[in-house]
């Protein structure tokens, strides 16, 4: 289950405290999100609870960001720590999962608690790999490099390239490789994407994680259906190429491209088993750590495949 | 369009340093052929023509845009290939096509023409395409299935989001292959294509629309059912006409629509002979044969694999 904790700056390190035993525990997915990013939040997720800090919030934008998560069917829960709303039961009227009041997160938060919310809303807990997402501000804004964050990962290989340079010579299978490299690169560029490795057919593309949603997805998905147009149209010779896309979110140290050398990341490392090793195919293969991510119309666009490495993998149905 | 005088006047200079004037009544003649310089200047023909007063003429004569881009483009000729077997080099030429870049013009080598820069403007025939004239075109029909059904059926609001949604899809399509959305009406548009391998343009931007429509239908669109089309391509001679009114009434856009109408099946796109044979083998292969007394169709009917 996924719990996201939507702060006002100054409670952070009392909500970071008292959400302690959360971010530790394995059974959990925790991020925080500042309430000034708060309106970035899309999917309706039915195993997400959003913890929203009312503390020195108008009542009218409280009303209103309430009547916004029961529009989005999100579960929520209140934050107040200056016990300002005398009439608590409101809340619950309206859906409210939990209310935590300042004297409630003296001591951290246990784990029994967000138990018995998800038994109360029904919410079955789902085997997955527990992250503690540290969301850089303001995206690649709020980078620095030398820190650790979470990013979505894209990984991208171009395949039988044996084949290809049989076909047009290795020069020019550099300029293909070059121009379909520099296509993709344009393409994730809209989403925020930023190519951080690319060896000879492999790249790794990093988009800076918001706790809430996969953007990427769509243009990963538009580069497996439009394959042939963009062999084409956008990579030169008239050599059709076949890729195969793996997607995964996790947390790595972030340093600019070109100084990535001395980088070890488990998560990164494991994308590249899955991207090389996973199967023969082409096609578009993601995590569970991403499929909980996308909204339920998205999801619906994939299938469950084999697992892989301990994690649940879900490739697009379509191709 | 009129032609800004400064580049009237680099032109100019370019003519009077490059050749002589017998020399520039050929360049022009090639454009205009009935074009005397003596007779419109009150020359008689045995008396000769002062280069500088020649090309000015020549210039006040072409200083309307469609006219004066065909003479840089016979410039451009007579430096590249020659005349009579002798090659021109053309001073200031590197000059006046800058100039004309900076008014929002760009240089099709495919086609050898001077054509509007899509960055700078859109307009229906690329700034160059006139009145009445014949061109080779390619016409991309798309229908909506079930128009007139979907409209009683559903709310406007809601039917006027969709097929406004539809239409930046085929807009965006359409353009970035640099063809021209030509009409658009309830059910449906005609874009047309003149530029570089316009049937391979035409059909991979039918192949996008469709693969964007699915998205659209599957995550984004609010309708209760899927939107579906029909799509048909075909290429030859069509009359330009600025009147969308007058554009339906060509040759070539009555056989499109009929192709459209009597032989695409829902969501397919139907082709003509004449596209198939200019498609690459990998695209081509995705299409079947098919046969109506004696004309023969190719069709592309969107069929998902599933791994």
């Amino acid at each position: 289950m996924n719990i996201i904790i939507i702060y006002q700056k100054k409670n952070l390190p009392v909500l970071q405290k008292a959400f302690s035993t959360i971010i530790q525990s394995k059974k959990f997915s925790t991020a925080f999100i500042d309430s000034t990013e708060s309106r970035k939040i899309q999917p309706p997720d039915k195993n997400t609870i959003y913890y929203l800090d009312i503390t020195g919030i108008k009542k009218a934008e409280i009303e209103k960001q309430v009547k916004k998560f029961n529009t989005n069917g999100h579960y929520f829960a209140i934050i107040d720590l200056k016990n300002s709303y005398t009439d608590i039961a409101w809340f619950f009227h309206n859906n409210a999962c939990d209310y935590l009041t300042k004297d409630m997160l003296v001591k951290p938060l246990s784990e029994k608690r967000m138990q018995s919310i998800m038994k109360l809303k029904g919410i079955t807990p789902k085997t997955q790999h527990a992250h503690n997402y540290i969301l850089a501000k303001d995206s690649w804004k709020g980078i620095v490099p030398g820190n650790e964050y979470t990013f979505c990962f894209l990984f991208i290989e171009i395949l039988d390239i044996g084949e290809l340079k049989k076909h047009i010579g290795s020069e020019h299978l550099n300029q293909k490789i070059f121009s379909f490299r520099r296509y993709v690169e344009e393409l994730l560029y809209q989403d925020d994407g930023r190519c951080w490795m690319w060896m000879d057919a492999t790249g790794l593309f990093i988009f800076p994680f918001n706790g809430t949603s996969v953007p990427a997805i769509y243009s990963a998905i538009r580069l497996i259906v439009n394959r042939l147009i963009i062999s084409l149209e956008h990579t030169v010779f008239n050599q059709i190429i076949r890729y195969r896309i793996a997607m995964h979110i996790g947390n790595t140290l972030y340093q600019p491209r070109g100084k990535t050398g001395t980088i070890i990341s488990d998560c990164i490392n494991s994308l590249f088993h899955l991207g090389q090793k996973y199967t023969d195919e082409d096609g578009l293969f993601i995590t569970e750590d991403v499929y909980s991510f996308l909204n339920e119309k998205t999801k619906k666009l994939f299938m469950k495949a084999k697992p892989f490495e301990g994690r649940q993998i879900y490739t697009f149905k379509y191709k | 369009m009129k032609i800004p005088y400064s580049i009237l006047s680099i032109t100019e200079k370019a003519l009077t340093k490059s050749m002589d004037v017998h020399t520039m009544e050929r360049i022009v003649k090639s454009i205009i052929p009935n074009y005397n310089l003596h007779k419109i200047m009150g020359f008689s023909e045995s008396i000769p023509i002062p280069n500088k007063d020649a090309a000015a003429q020549i210039l006040r004569d072409f200083s309307e845009s469609r006219l004066f881009f065909k003479l840089v483009h016979a410039l451009m000729e007579a430096q590249e290939y020659g005349i009579m077997g002798r090659r021109y080099p053309i001073a200031h030429l590197h000059e006046i096509v800058g100039e004309i870049i900076n008014l929002g013009f760009i240089y099709d080598k495919n086609n050898r023409i001077f054509i509007e820069n899509s960055k700078t403007r859109k307009t229906p025939n690329w700034g160059v395409l006139e009145e009445d004239e014949e061109y080779i075109v390619t016409l991309l029909r798309l229908d909506i299935a079930a128009n007139t059904r979907l409209v009683r059926k559903y709310e406007s609001p809601l039917i006027t989001q969709t097929y406004n949604n539809l239409r930046s899809i085929v807009t965006a399509a359409v353009e970035q292959r640099n063809g021209r959305v030509w009409n658009w009406e309830g059910d449906g548009c005609i874009a047309a294509f003149i530029l570089g391998n316009r049937n391979m343009a035409a059909v991979c931007s039918a192949i996008e629309i469709f693969h964007e429509l699915f998205l659209f239908n599957y995550i984004e669109s609010q309708l209760p059912e899927p939107v579906n089309i029909r799509v048909a391509i075909d290429t030859g001679y069509c009359t330009y006409k600025h009147s969308p009114e007058e554009l339906k009434k060509t040759e070539l856009v009555s056989k499109i629509l009929e192709l459209e109408s009597r032989h695409t099946p829902l969501n397919s796109i139907t082709i003509t002979n004449s596209i198939y044979a200019s498609l690459h083998a990998e695209i081509a292969n995705k299409f079947t044969t098919t046969r109506s007394g004696n004309a023969v169709y190719y069709i592309y009917t969107i069929q998902w694999a599933t791994p």
